[in-house]
């Protein structure tokens, strides 16, 4: 029944057909759970692509920048939907990096959250080619409450829908292409190996491909409920709310967690009705996350395999999984009924994996159609028909293991993937600092400076230089050399030597 | 304002540092992201306010926090 769906319009008519009044996502607002069911949704969406066709949008690219909600979500199913492009920002990068994605992707409609209204102020007054906005928490209803008359566009679902932004190598993002087919598809083989049932809890940020694939795409197949977390600051309400089966994080969070449960089980066994800790612990997690806490879900980052086996002793699967933008979010995850520590998961049905001079290599019929707007970079990822992941690693038993990276690239506890070199050439204007080498050391972002002039102007210039970036860019660690760094004979620093 | 927050951060992290208007969150005091947002929902709590997400990366130091609170 799903095997055969190449489009979001497929996908929301059959879940709705199949899933009906079972609830699809919800949130928490004023205090209340709302929810929407999965024919609700498709009407919702149907209705605001409609509009959109309505109101002469059609054929654009359309950026939409916005933290997690339930209309966010909304507009992620309805662009596509309306036959426009849909163009997916991080809301917590800088306005000059949002700006450079929206302009470099061609959008002529941006839809923002009030959160970015100062951004879309920015757009309209320097970017000409958007014609169009619409804000998500006041235009979105009148969107919903109209009855357009117009038809929505027949598509197969194999030309480009989705620009997602990816960090480059060289300094400038990558827009990665898909279509709904590779989306789709892709997400269907990844259910087949992760089975997700009642609530999923959604926290990472759905312009993220992780989320936005394997959690909103995916769980429309499971039939799973998506609550949708509004950020952190009311995590532990919600997730007291939702009571999830499954939550999705990123190694960093899932410390964070870990450290949480500790720290309850402590407060816990100080009340004296606790024999010992791992039952104060497995309290703690019924406390913080309710009853039916089964599954954590990670990628984006190398998991810290202590810390998973802590988990596991609480009846409770960490499962990792792996894949880049390019591979439409995991190509790889433990299965539920199968999971190997250590290891980043099993290969998907529908791809294969090989290693090409160290280099994990995969190949199946719907990675990303091309970097926008940049066919070099295209072809110098592609060996014939293979994606070379630039990551290092090995294969066992159709298994993947990660060992380290090819490509300089710094992949930080939170997901966030760091060119060193954007990050060394914006240190390098500080005129102090001879040489700099970026890098990660225990999770945190470190810039390794040789400078001959006083410590605390180069720190000082350091703290305001991060101010001007993205927040998981900015420099949390400095240390300091007197003497030059190593060089090869081409006058290259010798990273590895540092 | 400012003895105010450095009572604050004080209180919430106990730090091993001295902490002036010049000390950096991340930097001097290695507040991860978590610690960051709980910092700002004490904030929030305390002054009546709401601090967007968006805003969190302009805070570097704590001089930084004290500025952004008083234009609130």
């Amino acid at each position: 029944m799903f095997e055969n769906i190449s489009t979001i319009g497929e996908l929301l008519s059959v879940t709705s057909d199949y899933y009906g009044k079972k609830p699809a996502f919800s949130y928490l607002k004023d205090g209340e759970v709302h929810s929407v069911s999965y024919s609700e949704f498709a009407q919702q969406v149907n209705l605001t692509a409609k509009s959109l066709i309505l109101k002469g949008i059609t054929n654009s690219k359309i950026s939409v920048v916005s933290e997690n909600s339930y209309y966010c979500i909304l507009w992620a199913y309805a662009v596509p939907l309306s036959g426009n492009v849909l163009v997916m920002l991080d809301n917590l990068t800088t306005m000059q990096e949002k700006a450079y994605m929206v302009e470099h992707s061609d959008t002529s409609c941006l839809i923002y959250s009030t959160m970015n209204q100062q951004f879309c102020d920015y757009i309209k007054e320097n970017n000409k080619s958007v014609i169009n906005t619409i804000c998500i928490e006041t235009d979105t209803e009148a969107f919903l409450n109209s009855d357009p008359g117009v038809e929505l566009p027949n598509t197969k679902g194999s030309e480009m829908s989705y620009i997602f932004y990816t960090s480059g190598t060289t300094g400038k993002p990558k827009g990665v292409v898909h279509s709904q087919l590779n989306l789709l598809r892709s997400e269907l083989y990844f259910t087949y190996s992760l089975k997700l049932k009642d609530t999923t809890f959604l926290m990472l940020p759905v312009s993220h491909i992780l989320a936005f694939a394997n959690i909103v795409l995916a769980s429309m197949y499971s039939g799973s409920n998506v609550f949708i977390s509004a950020g952190l600051k009311n995590l532990w309400k919600e997730m007291g709310e939702a009571g999830p089966y499954c939550v999705f994080a990123v190694p960093a969070v899932l410390s964070y967690f870990e450290k949480t449960i500790n720290a309850k089980a402590e407060e816990l066994i100080k009340t004296g009705n606790f024999m010992d800790n791992l039952s104060a612990r497995k309290e703690a997690v019924k406390e913080l996350f309710g009853e039916n806490l089964s599954l954590f879900v990670t990628g984006g980052a190398p998991i810290n395999l202590e810390i998973a086996k802590s988990i596991h002793e609480l009846d409770i699967l960490v499962l990792n999984g792996y894949g880049l933008t390019e591979t439409c979010g995991s190509i790889t995850v433990n299965p539920n009924d199968d999971n190997r520590l250590g290891s980043v998961g099993r290969i998907n049905f529908n791809s294969k994996g090989k290693v090409i001079e160290g280099e994990l290599a995969f190949n199946n019929p719907y990675l990303f159609k091309g970097y926008y707007k940049d066919s070099d970079a295209t072809e110098e990822v592609f060996d014939g028909e293979w994606f070379l992941s630039g990551d290092l690693g090995y294969i066992e038993d159709n298994y993947v293991f990660i060992t380290g990276r090819k490509k300089n690239l710094i992949v930080l506890p939170n997901g966030k993937n760091i060119s060193p070199e954007e990050l060394e050439m914006e240190i390098l204007k500080i005129e102090e600092i001879k040489e700099v080498i970026v890098c990660e050391e225990k999770g945190k972002l470190t810039a390794k400076v040789y400078t001959e002039d006083d410590e605390k102007v180069v720190r000082k210039k350091i703290n305001e230089m991060n101010k001007n970036l993205s927040l998981y860019k900015q420099i949390e660690n400095v240390e300091f050399y007197a003497e030059e760094f190593p060089k090869t004979a081409s006058k290259k620093i010798k990273r590895g030597e540092i | 304002m400012l003895t105010e927050v450095i009572e604050i951060i004080k209180e919430t992290f106990s730090p091993s540092i001295e902490v002036t208007g010049d000390t950096t969150i991340k930097n001097d005091l290695q507040l991860d992201s978590f610690d960051i947002i709980n910092l700002t929902c004490i904030f929030e709590d305390r002054y009546k306010i709401k601090i967007d997400d968006i805003d969190l990366y302009t805070f570097v130091t704590v001089k930084d926090i004290c500025e952004y609170l008083a234009n609130k």
